[in-house]
Protein backbone atom coordinates (compact mmCIF):
# COMPACT_ATOMS: atom_id res chain seq x y z
CA UNK A 1 0.00 0.00 0.00
CA UNK A 2 1.36 3.36 -1.04
CA UNK A 3 0.26 6.43 0.91
CA UNK A 4 1.13 10.11 0.77
CA UNK A 5 1.41 12.19 3.92
CA UNK A 6 -1.15 14.97 3.63
CA UNK A 7 1.14 17.31 5.55
CA UNK A 8 4.49 16.84 3.80
CA UNK A 9 3.50 14.90 0.65
CA UNK A 10 6.16 12.35 1.53
CA UNK A 11 5.44 8.93 0.07
CA UNK A 12 5.36 5.89 2.33
CA UNK A 13 5.12 2.18 1.61
CA UNK A 14 2.97 0.34 4.13
CA UNK A 15 2.93 -3.41 4.44
CA UNK A 16 -0.52 -4.29 5.71
CA UNK A 17 -2.37 -7.34 6.90
CA UNK A 18 -6.17 -7.34 6.86
CA UNK A 19 -7.62 -7.67 10.34
CA UNK A 20 -11.37 -7.06 10.27
CA UNK A 21 -14.15 -4.80 8.99
CA UNK A 22 -16.33 -2.55 11.11
CA UNK A 23 -19.83 -1.39 10.21
CA UNK A 24 -20.46 0.47 13.47
CA UNK A 25 -18.49 1.88 16.38
CA UNK A 26 -16.38 5.01 16.84
CA UNK A 27 -14.05 4.54 13.85
CA UNK A 28 -16.87 3.79 11.43
CA UNK A 29 -19.01 6.60 12.81
CA UNK A 30 -16.18 9.16 12.58
CA UNK A 31 -15.46 8.30 8.93
CA UNK A 32 -19.16 8.19 8.05
CA UNK A 33 -19.76 11.62 9.62
CA UNK A 34 -16.85 13.16 7.72
CA UNK A 35 -18.10 11.82 4.39
CA UNK A 36 -21.61 13.06 5.07
CA UNK A 37 -20.40 16.48 6.21
CA UNK A 38 -18.21 17.14 3.18
CA UNK A 39 -20.74 15.63 0.74
CA UNK A 40 -23.50 17.86 2.11
CA UNK A 41 -21.36 20.95 1.49
CA UNK A 42 -20.93 20.17 -2.23
CA UNK A 43 -24.56 19.10 -2.67
CA UNK A 44 -23.89 15.35 -2.78
CA UNK A 45 -25.61 14.48 0.48
CA UNK A 46 -26.72 10.85 0.70
CA UNK A 47 -24.89 9.84 -2.48
CA UNK A 48 -21.81 8.44 -0.79
CA UNK A 49 -22.56 5.67 1.65
CA UNK A 50 -19.83 4.22 3.83
CA UNK A 51 -20.24 0.42 3.78
CA UNK A 52 -17.48 -0.51 6.18
CA UNK A 53 -14.23 0.58 7.78
CA UNK A 54 -11.53 -2.01 7.12
CA UNK A 55 -8.96 -2.30 9.87
CA UNK A 56 -5.45 -3.44 8.93
CA UNK A 57 -2.43 -4.39 10.98
CA UNK A 58 0.65 -2.41 9.89
CA UNK A 59 3.54 -4.84 9.42
CA UNK A 60 6.11 -2.33 8.22
CA UNK A 61 6.50 1.29 7.19
CA UNK A 62 9.14 2.37 4.70
CA UNK A 63 9.71 5.85 3.38
CA UNK A 64 9.51 5.73 -0.38
CA UNK A 65 12.32 8.11 -1.27
CA UNK A 66 11.95 7.69 -5.04
CA UNK A 67 8.36 8.83 -5.06
CA UNK A 68 8.91 12.01 -3.09
CA UNK A 69 7.30 14.96 -4.80
CA UNK A 70 9.58 17.98 -4.52
CA UNK A 71 7.84 20.90 -2.87
CA UNK A 72 8.91 24.46 -2.16
CA UNK A 73 9.90 25.11 1.43
CA UNK A 74 6.61 25.82 3.15
CA UNK A 75 7.78 25.49 6.74
CA UNK A 76 5.89 27.97 8.82
CA UNK A 77 7.05 29.29 12.16
CA UNK A 78 5.18 27.82 15.14
CA UNK A 79 2.52 30.14 16.37
CA UNK A 80 -1.20 30.47 16.90
CA UNK A 81 -3.37 28.42 14.59
CA UNK B 1 33.43 4.48 28.13
CA UNK B 2 31.54 7.66 28.76
CA UNK B 3 34.71 9.36 30.02
CA UNK B 4 36.62 8.41 26.86
CA UNK B 5 33.91 9.68 24.54
CA UNK B 6 32.96 12.76 26.51
CA UNK B 7 34.74 15.03 24.10
CA UNK B 8 33.60 13.31 20.92
CA UNK B 9 31.35 15.37 18.62
CA UNK B 10 28.83 12.51 18.47
CA UNK B 11 28.28 12.47 22.20
CA UNK B 12 28.11 16.23 22.49
CA UNK B 13 25.54 16.28 19.77
CA UNK B 14 23.62 13.62 21.69
CA UNK B 15 23.75 15.71 24.89
CA UNK B 16 22.55 18.78 23.02
CA UNK B 17 19.71 16.77 21.54
CA UNK B 18 18.73 15.43 24.96
CA UNK B 19 18.72 18.96 26.33
CA UNK B 20 16.44 20.04 23.50
CA UNK B 21 14.09 17.16 24.32
CA UNK B 22 14.05 18.13 28.00
CA UNK B 23 13.36 21.77 27.08
CA UNK B 24 10.51 20.71 24.82
CA UNK B 25 9.00 18.48 27.52
CA UNK B 26 9.25 21.33 30.01
CA UNK B 27 7.48 23.66 27.61
CA UNK B 28 4.78 21.02 27.03
CA UNK B 29 4.37 20.60 30.77
CA UNK B 30 4.09 24.35 31.32
CA UNK B 31 1.48 24.53 28.56
CA UNK B 32 -0.49 21.70 30.14
CA UNK B 33 -0.57 23.21 33.61
CA UNK B 34 -1.61 26.47 31.97
CA UNK B 35 -4.49 24.64 30.30
CA UNK B 36 -5.60 23.09 33.58
CA UNK B 37 -5.52 26.52 35.23
CA UNK B 38 -7.60 28.09 32.46
CA UNK B 39 -10.15 25.27 32.66
CA UNK B 40 -10.46 25.79 36.43
CA UNK B 41 -10.92 29.49 35.81
CA UNK B 42 -13.72 28.95 33.30
CA UNK B 43 -15.84 26.98 35.70
CA UNK B 44 -15.87 29.80 38.23
CA UNK B 45 -16.26 32.57 35.61
CA UNK B 46 -18.98 30.82 33.69
CA UNK B 47 -21.26 30.25 36.66
CA UNK B 48 -20.90 33.88 37.80
CA UNK B 49 -23.39 35.24 35.27
CA UNK B 50 -26.74 34.44 33.68
CA UNK B 51 -26.27 36.87 30.82
CA UNK B 52 -26.26 34.79 27.62
CA UNK B 53 -23.94 37.07 25.61
CA UNK B 54 -21.52 37.20 28.49
CA UNK B 55 -21.54 33.40 28.89
CA UNK B 56 -20.87 32.91 25.17
CA UNK B 57 -18.03 35.43 25.32
CA UNK B 58 -16.44 33.61 28.28
CA UNK B 59 -16.72 30.25 26.53
CA UNK B 60 -15.16 31.51 23.29
CA UNK B 61 -12.32 33.30 25.08
CA UNK B 62 -11.58 30.19 27.13
CA UNK B 63 -11.65 28.01 24.00
CA UNK B 64 -9.26 30.37 22.27
CA UNK B 65 -6.80 30.27 25.16
CA UNK B 66 -6.97 26.56 25.96
CA UNK B 67 -6.69 25.38 22.35
CA UNK B 68 -4.58 28.26 21.01
CA UNK B 69 -7.05 28.86 18.18
CA UNK B 70 -7.97 32.15 16.53
CA UNK B 71 -11.31 31.21 15.01
CA UNK B 72 -14.15 29.94 17.16
CA UNK B 73 -17.93 30.12 17.10
CA UNK B 74 -21.02 29.05 18.98
CA UNK B 75 -24.25 28.12 17.26
CA UNK B 76 -27.40 27.54 19.27
CA UNK B 77 -30.25 25.27 18.36
CA UNK B 78 -33.47 26.99 17.42
CA UNK B 79 -35.96 26.38 20.22
CA UNK B 80 -38.67 25.09 17.91
CA UNK B 81 -36.93 23.76 14.80
CA UNK B 82 -33.96 21.61 13.90
CA UNK B 83 -31.74 24.45 12.74
CA UNK B 84 -28.76 26.20 14.29
CA UNK B 85 -28.10 29.90 14.43
CA UNK B 86 -24.72 31.54 14.94
CA UNK B 87 -24.90 33.46 18.22
CA UNK B 88 -21.28 34.41 18.86
CA UNK B 89 -17.91 34.17 17.15
CA UNK B 90 -14.30 35.25 17.55
CA UNK B 91 -11.79 35.79 14.79
CA UNK B 92 -14.21 36.37 11.91
CA UNK B 93 -14.83 39.49 9.88
CA UNK B 94 -17.76 39.89 9.50
CA UNK B 95 -18.76 37.98 12.62
CA UNK B 96 -21.40 35.95 10.79
CA UNK B 97 -23.77 36.25 13.75
CA UNK B 98 -27.31 35.38 12.69
CA UNK B 99 -26.27 32.92 9.99
CA UNK B 100 -28.29 29.72 9.93
CA UNK B 101 -27.13 26.14 9.51
CA UNK B 102 -29.60 23.33 8.86
CA UNK B 103 -29.18 20.02 10.66
CA UNK B 104 -27.10 17.65 8.55
CA UNK B 105 -25.45 20.45 6.60
CA UNK B 106 -21.67 20.62 6.70
CA UNK B 107 -19.46 19.61 9.62
CA UNK B 108 -21.44 21.63 12.16
CA UNK B 109 -24.83 20.48 10.87
CA UNK B 110 -23.83 16.81 10.95
CA UNK B 111 -22.41 17.20 14.47
CA UNK B 112 -25.78 18.63 15.56
CA UNK B 113 -27.71 15.84 13.88
CA UNK B 114 -25.58 13.01 15.27
CA UNK B 115 -24.76 14.66 18.60
CA UNK B 116 -21.15 13.56 18.23
CA UNK B 117 -17.89 15.46 18.05
CA UNK B 118 -16.18 15.66 14.66
CA UNK B 119 -12.60 16.49 13.75
CA UNK B 120 -11.65 17.05 10.12
CA UNK B 121 -8.11 17.95 9.07
CA UNK B 122 -8.50 18.49 5.34
CA UNK B 123 -11.83 20.18 4.72
CA UNK B 124 -10.69 22.23 1.72
CA UNK B 125 -8.98 19.32 -0.01
CA UNK B 126 -11.99 17.05 0.58
CA UNK B 127 -14.38 19.65 -0.79
CA UNK B 128 -12.18 20.13 -3.86
CA UNK B 129 -12.11 16.35 -4.39
CA UNK B 130 -15.88 15.87 -4.13
CA UNK B 131 -16.53 18.98 -6.21
CA UNK B 132 -14.52 17.48 -9.06
CA UNK B 133 -16.41 14.18 -8.69
CA UNK B 134 -19.66 16.08 -8.88
CA UNK B 135 -18.51 17.97 -11.97
CA UNK B 136 -17.70 14.65 -13.64
CA UNK B 137 -21.10 13.18 -12.68
CA UNK B 138 -22.82 16.22 -14.11
CA UNK B 139 -20.71 16.18 -17.28
CA UNK B 140 -21.52 12.51 -17.95
CA UNK B 141 -25.21 13.16 -17.34
CA UNK B 142 -25.34 10.80 -14.34
CA UNK B 143 -26.47 13.66 -12.19
CA UNK B 144 -28.53 16.72 -12.88
CA UNK B 145 -26.70 20.01 -12.32
CA UNK B 146 -27.73 21.25 -8.92
CA UNK B 147 -27.26 24.30 -6.78
CA UNK B 148 -23.67 25.31 -5.96
CA UNK B 149 -22.02 24.49 -2.64
CA UNK B 150 -23.96 25.59 0.42
CA UNK B 151 -22.81 28.85 1.96
CA UNK B 152 -21.89 28.02 5.53
CA UNK B 153 -20.53 30.33 8.20
CA UNK B 154 -16.79 30.04 8.78
CA UNK B 155 -13.42 30.69 7.20
CA UNK B 156 -13.50 30.72 3.39
CA UNK B 157 -10.14 28.89 3.36
CA UNK B 158 -10.88 26.46 6.20
CA UNK B 159 -8.81 23.26 6.30
CA UNK B 160 -9.26 22.03 9.87
CA UNK B 161 -12.44 21.95 11.87
CA UNK B 162 -13.26 20.59 15.28
CA UNK B 163 -16.93 20.76 16.25
CA UNK B 164 -18.49 19.66 19.51
CA UNK B 165 -22.18 19.17 20.25
CA UNK B 166 -23.21 21.08 23.39
CA UNK B 167 -25.41 18.64 25.26
CA UNK B 168 -27.35 18.90 28.51
CA UNK B 169 -28.08 15.28 29.36
CA UNK B 170 -28.91 14.12 25.84
CA UNK B 171 -30.57 17.34 24.66
CA UNK B 172 -28.75 19.42 22.06
CA UNK B 173 -28.22 23.04 23.09
CA UNK B 174 -25.88 24.02 20.28
CA UNK B 175 -22.50 23.45 18.66
CA UNK B 176 -19.11 24.85 19.65
CA UNK B 177 -16.71 24.88 16.69
CA UNK B 178 -13.10 25.90 16.12
CA UNK B 179 -11.41 26.28 12.75
CA UNK B 180 -8.02 26.76 11.21
CA UNK B 181 -6.79 27.50 7.69
CA UNK B 182 -3.95 25.02 8.38
CA UNK B 183 -4.44 21.33 7.58
CA UNK B 184 -4.56 18.81 10.46
CA UNK B 185 -4.41 21.63 13.02
CA UNK B 186 -6.22 19.66 15.73
CA UNK B 187 -5.47 16.38 17.44
CA UNK B 188 -6.93 14.03 20.08
CA UNK B 189 -5.78 16.28 22.93
CA UNK B 190 -7.70 19.19 21.41
CA UNK B 191 -10.80 16.97 21.36
CA UNK B 192 -10.40 16.27 25.08
CA UNK B 193 -9.80 19.93 25.96
CA UNK B 194 -12.71 21.18 23.87
CA UNK B 195 -14.87 18.48 25.45
CA UNK B 196 -14.06 19.77 28.95
CA UNK B 197 -14.82 23.38 28.01
CA UNK B 198 -17.96 22.28 26.17
CA UNK B 199 -19.38 20.29 29.07
CA UNK B 200 -19.36 23.34 31.29
CA UNK B 201 -20.46 25.62 28.47
CA UNK B 202 -23.56 23.58 27.62
CA UNK B 203 -25.08 23.81 31.08
CA UNK B 204 -24.21 27.48 31.52
CA UNK B 205 -25.61 28.41 28.10
CA UNK B 206 -28.76 26.41 28.73
CA UNK B 207 -29.30 28.09 32.10
CA UNK B 208 -28.71 31.57 30.64
CA UNK B 209 -31.13 30.87 27.81
CA UNK B 210 -33.83 29.60 30.15
CA UNK B 211 -33.31 32.67 32.34
CA UNK B 212 -33.68 34.90 29.27
CA UNK B 213 -37.00 33.22 28.45
CA UNK B 214 -38.31 33.47 31.99
CA UNK B 215 -37.42 37.18 31.93
CA UNK B 216 -39.37 37.60 28.72
CA UNK B 217 -42.35 35.83 30.25
CA UNK B 218 -42.30 38.06 33.32
CA UNK B 219 -42.10 41.16 31.11
CA UNK B 220 -45.12 39.87 29.21
CA UNK B 221 -46.99 39.49 32.48
CA UNK B 222 -46.63 43.21 33.09
CA UNK B 223 -48.60 43.96 29.95
CA UNK B 224 -51.08 41.12 30.06
CA UNK B 225 -52.94 39.45 32.87
CA UNK B 226 -51.10 36.37 34.15
CA UNK B 227 -53.85 34.24 32.63
CA UNK B 228 -53.38 35.83 29.22
CA UNK B 229 -49.60 35.59 29.44
CA UNK B 230 -49.92 31.90 30.25
CA UNK B 231 -52.34 31.52 27.38
CA UNK B 232 -49.86 33.15 25.00
CA UNK B 233 -47.12 30.96 26.44
CA UNK B 234 -49.08 27.83 25.73
CA UNK B 235 -49.89 29.10 22.28
CA UNK B 236 -53.62 28.79 22.93
CA UNK B 237 -53.37 25.11 23.75
CA UNK B 238 -56.46 23.52 25.29
CA UNK B 239 -54.61 22.44 28.38
CA UNK B 240 -52.55 25.33 29.75
CA UNK B 241 -50.09 24.52 32.54
CA UNK B 242 -51.08 25.46 36.09
CA UNK B 243 -50.28 29.13 36.54
CA UNK B 244 -48.41 31.06 39.17
CA UNK B 245 -45.93 28.43 40.27
CA UNK B 246 -42.85 30.10 38.85
CA UNK B 247 -42.38 27.15 36.56
CA UNK B 248 -39.92 27.57 33.71
CA UNK B 249 -41.90 27.83 30.49
CA UNK B 250 -41.53 25.19 27.84
CA UNK B 251 -39.02 26.83 25.49
CA UNK B 252 -40.85 26.19 22.19
CA UNK B 253 -44.01 27.84 23.50
CA UNK B 254 -42.20 30.98 24.48
CA UNK B 255 -40.60 31.08 21.07
CA UNK B 256 -44.10 31.45 19.65
CA UNK B 257 -44.66 34.48 21.84
CA UNK B 258 -41.66 36.13 20.27
CA UNK B 259 -43.10 35.44 16.85
CA UNK B 260 -46.53 36.71 17.85
CA UNK B 261 -45.22 39.97 19.19
CA UNK B 262 -42.75 40.41 16.38
CA UNK B 263 -39.86 41.06 18.73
Amino acid sequence: MWVISPATFDAWDLELEYDHSETSGPVFEALDMQIEAIASIVGLKGIFKLRSADIYRVISVTKNVDERIPLPDIDEPPGPR
Amino acid sequence: MAAEDAGSPGLREQIAQNQQTIDRLNRDLAKKSDQVRIIQQISSEITSTLDLDRVLEIVLRATERVLGVQHSMILLKDLAENTLRLFASRGYDPSGVGAEVAFGEGVIGVVAERKRMMRVGNVGASIAYLTSIRARLEASGEMAPGPPAAKLPGLPNVQSQLALPLLVKDRLVGVLAVESPKPSAFDELDEILLGIVGNQAATAIDNARTYQLVEKLSRLKRFFSPQLAELIVTGGADDPPPRGHGRAPRPQRVHRIRGDLGT
